[in-house]
C-alpha cells in the first residue's frame, strides 16, 4: 500500500481497531481523539478502590482545615517564600531540604514499584482518585451506561444535549470547587473563607482559579487519560522499574490460551472483551503489561465476573509476578528492593539529620567587595557584614560578639559591632556590620576567628568563622 | 515485558493494528503513527505566538517587555518611596528646625554617644568611621541626605542601617545633633569626601 492510500485509509479504519501494543488506543489512525467509553464494573477490588478514593479525597480536602499552633498544618506561601508544615515552619533558607523531599517521595516511588508495580497509579494519584472515583462516576449518572452512552452519541438529539449540557455544567461547578480547594494548600483557609466566591479585590487568586478550574476541567472533561500516557513521565520509567519478579496485574496466558468463544473447548479465555471494555486507558490487558497500565484492577474484576459465570476459577487476570504466570511461583524479597529500600533509608536519615540541624536563624558572612582590608594609622582594619536571617516563626532578639578568646594571641585587637543588639521580625533578616582592628606590630598572616550569634528566644547560638586578612 | 507475537495478536482476526513504513534497513521498520492532533495544534499554536511576539515586541515595538515593565516598576516603588519621605513632613528645613530645638538635640546626643562613639567617637572626630565635625563629606552634607544615610546605611563602607532598630524620631534627633557638632573642626580623622556647599540660608 502506498502512503497516500493508507492516510485516506485511515478515517475510515478508524472503527476497526482494536488496541494493541504498537500505538495509543486513545488516539485514531487520523489523530483524532478516541474518546473512550469504559464499562462499569463491581468486584472486591473495585469496593476496596472507591473506599481507598474516598478516604484520600477526605484527606486532600481537609488538611487545610488543619492548624496547629495558630498556623496551617500544610501551607506553602510562595509570596513570603515560607513553608509550614505539619507545625515546622520553613524559609527559603531551607529550600536545601527539598532535594530530599523530591528526592524521598521518588525513590519511596521506587521501592513501591519494584514490590507491587503501579499500585501508586491506580489506588493513590490524584489524578485516578478524581477521574475514576468522581468524574467517571458523576458521566456514568448523568449519561448512563457504556451502552446507553455509546448509543445516545451515535443517536444525537435533544436527549444527548441535555444530558451533555448537564454533565459539562457540574463538572465545571465541581473544578471550581476543587481549584478552591487546591488553593488552600498556597492560602490559608481563613483568608480563603475571606475571598469567595468572587475573590473582590485579590485578581492574582482570582486568575489562579479560574486557571486551575480551566485545567481541571480540562484534563477531567477530555484530556482524561492522556495525562497518564503521555504527559506523566512516572509510566514510561516502569520498565526500568519493574522486574521478573514485581507483582503486576497480567493476564495468565498459559491458562487463557488458545482463547475461544465456547466453553469447553481451548483456554479459559472466552475473549468476551470484557477486560478491555472497562479498560480507562484503552488497552487490552491480555497482550502483556505495557505502559499505559496504571494498575487500576477494573480487568480483574470483570475477568473475575465473567469467570465465575462460566465456572471457571477466578484470576485469569490477577495480581502476580512475571515469574508467577509462568512458574507458579513467586518471591517479593530481591535485591532490587532492599537497594532501592537502603538508599531510600539513608535519604530519610540525612533529612532527619539535617532538619534537626537546622536552626531557627541563619548567619552568613559576606566581606565587603573590592576590600580586603584598610590600613589606616597603623592599624589593619577589616569589614565584616553579617546577615542574619530569623527562620523562625515568631520575632525574636539576637545578640552578635566575637566569640570567646576570639583573635586572643594578637595584642590591642578591637573588635567593632555597632548593633550588639538587634530584633527581627519572624521571618525577618537584616545585614550586621562588624569591624575588627588589629595594630600592624601584632599581625603575623591572615588567621581565623569567629563571631557568636545568640538568640535570646530560643537559646540557640551559633559561631560563624571568618578570616582576618592583612598586607 | 513479553513479547506480544507468543499471545495470538488482534490483527490476526483482521482488524487494523497500524501502519508500518514501507523502508527498511537492517530488519529495522518503523511505525507510522499520527501524532494527536491536539499535539500538533498545539505546536502549529507555539508557532504562530512566537511570531505574533517577536512581532509586537521586536518588530513594531508596541509591547512593553518583561525587563522595561520591571524597570517601571522599580521607578514606580522608588516614587512611592519618595513620596512617604515627604508626607512625613521631613525637609532639611525641619531639620535645620530640630537642630536649634535643646531637648531634641540633647536626646540625639544621648544616642550618639550610645551607639555611634565606637567609629566615629565622641564629639563626631572619627576613626572607623568618618570625622563628623570637618567641612568634608563623603555621602553629602544636607540634612536629608544625612538621615538618608544614618537610616539606610552604607553597606559598603560598614555604615549600619539604624532605622528598624532606633525607629525614625530618633535617627532624626541624631541628625539633629550631627547638625550642632558639623563645623566644629575637632581635631580627628583627616578629611575625607568634598567639601560641603549646601548652604542652608539659601531658598
Amino acid at each position: 500500500m502506498t502512503a497516500p492510500e493508507q492516510r485516506k485509509g485511515r478515517a475510515r479504519l478508524r472503527d476497526q481497531r482494536r488496541p494493541d501494543l504498537d500505538s495509543l488506543y486513545c488516539i485514531n489512525t487520523d489523530g483524532s481523539r478516541n474518546m473512550l467509553q469504559v464499562a462499569e464494573v463491581k468486584g472486591r477490588w473495585t469496593t476496596r478502590k472507591y473506599l481507598f478514593y474516598a478516604a484520600l479525597i477526605v484527606v486532600y480536602l481537609a488538611m487545610p482545615w488543619i492548624t496547629i499552633g495558630g498556623r496551617p498544618a500544610v501551607l506553602v506561601d510562595i509570596p513570603g517564600r515560607a513553608a509550614y508544615l505539619f507545625g515546622a515552619s520553613f524559609t527559603n533558607q531551607d529550600f536545601h531540604l527539598f532535594f530530599f523531599v523530591l528526592m524521598g517521595l521518588g525513590l519511596g516511588l521506587f521501592v513501591v514499584t519494584s514490590l507491587f508495580g503501579r499500585v501508586w497509579c491506580g489506588f493513590a494519584c490524584p489524578q485516578t482518585v478524581f477521574m475514576e472515583g468522581v468524574f467517571r462516576p458523576l458521566e456514568r449518572l448523568i449519561e448512563g451506561r457504556r451502552l446507553a452512552r455509546i448509543r445516545r452519541n451515535e443517536k444525537g438529539g435533544p436527549d444527548k444535549i441535555w444530558r451533555k449540557a448537564l454533565k459539562h455544567a457540574v463538572y465545571i461547578v465541581l473544578c471550581w470547587n476543587l481549584a478552591i480547594a487546591f488553593m488552600c494548600y498556597f492560602i490559608p483557609t481563613r483568608e480563603m473563607l475571606h475571598l469567595v466566591p468572587f475573590f473582590a479585590g485579590n485578581t492574582t487568586a482570582l486568575v489562579w482559579s479560574l486557571f486551575w478550574t480551566g485545567l481541571l476541567y480540562f484534563d477531567y472533561s477530555w484530556f482524561r487519560e492522556q495525562t497518564c500516557l503521555i504527559i506523566c513521565p512516572y509510566g514510561r520509567l516502569q520498565a526500568t522499574l519493574v522486574d521478573y519478579d514485581t507483582i503486576i496485574i497480567g493476564y495468565d496466558p498459559q491458562r487463557g490460551e488458545p482463547r475461544s468463544k465456547g466453553v469447553d473447548t481451548g483456554g479459559d479465555c472466552i475473549d468476551c472483551r470484557r477486560c478491555v471494555d472497562v479498560c480507562p486507558t484503552g488497552i487490552d490487558i491480555r497482550n502483556g503489561l505495557q505502559l499505559e497500565c496504571i494498575g487500576c484492577t477494573n480487568c480483574i474484576d470483570a475477568c473475575d465476573e465473567i469467570m465465575d459465570k462460566v465456572g471457571k476459577p477466578r484470576g485469569l487476570i490477577r495480581f502476580d509476578s512475571s515469574r508467577g504466570f509462568e512458574t507458579g511461583r513467586s518471591r517479593l524479597l530481591r535485591p532490587r528492593f532492599f537497594i532501592y529500600g537502603v538508599v531510600l533509608l539513608g535519604l530519610l536519615a540525612l533529612f532527619v539529620v539535617r532538619a534537626a540541624e537546622r536552626k531557627t536563624f541563619d548567619v552568613t558572612v559576606l566581606r565587603t567587595t573590592g576590600l580586603p582590608f584598610t590600613i589606616e594609622a597603623g592599624s589593619i582594619r577589616n569589614l565584616y557584614t553579617l546577615q542574619l536571617e530569623n527562620k523562625a516563626d515568631r520575632s525574636a532578639v539576637y545578640f552578635v560578639a566575637p566569640a570567646a578568646g576570639a583573635l586572643a594571641g594578637h595584642p590591642g585587637v578591637e573588635f567593632i559591632v555597632p548593633q550588639p543588639r538587634v530584633e527581627l521580625p519572624a521571618m525577618g533578616g537584616a545585614p550586621l556590620t562588624a569591624f575588627v582592628i588589629m595594630p600592624r606590630a601584632s599581625y603575623t598572616g591572615a588567621v581565623e576567628f569567629a563571631f557568636t550569634v545568640r538568640d535570646s528566644a530560643g537559646g540557640e547560638s551559633a559561631d560563624v568563622t571568618v578570616r582576618f586578612r592583612g598586607p | 515485558m513479553s513479547d506480544h507475537k507468543d499471545i495470538p495478536a488482534a490483527t490476526d482476526d483482521g482488524y487494523v493494528h497500524d501502519f508500518i513504513k514501507e523502508h527498511e534497513f537492517d530488519g529495522i521498520q518503523e511505525f507510522d503513527n499520527k501524532l494527536p492532533n491536539w499535539w500538533l495544534w498545539t505546536l502549529y499554536g507555539s508557532i504562530v505566538f512566537s511570531l505574533l511576539y517577536w512581532i509586537v515586541f521586536h518588530t513594531l515595538e508596541i509591547g512593553t517587555l518583561p525587563r522595561e515593565r520591571h524597570a517601571a516598576e522599580m521607578l514606580a516603588a522608588q516614587e512611592a518611596q519618595l513620596a512617604r519621605a515627604a508626607a512625613s513632613g521631613l525637609s532639611n528645613e525641619t531639620f535645620a528646625m530640630m537642630a536649634g530645638m535643646a531637648p531634641r538635640v540633647a536626646e540625639g546626643r544621648a544616642i550618639f554617644v550610645q551607639y555611634c562613639v565606637q567609629c566615629h567617637l565622641d564629639d563626631g572626630r572619627g576613626s572607623v568611621g568618618p570625622n563628623l565635625t570637618d567641612r568634608f563629606w563623603v555621602h553629602g552634607c544636607e540634612p536629608m541626605a544625612m538621615y538618608k544615610v544614618v537610616s539606610d546605611g552604607v553597606a559598603a563602607k560598614g555604615m549600619p542601617a539604624w532605622l528598624n532598630q532606633l525607629g525614625p524620631s530618633r535617627v532624626q534627633a541624631v541628625v539633629a545633633y550631627m547638625l550642632t557638632i558639623q563645623g566644629t573642626d575637632v581635631p580627628g580623622k583627616p578629611a575625607e569626601g568634598e567639601p560641603c556647599t549646601f548652604d542652608p540660608a539659601a531658598p
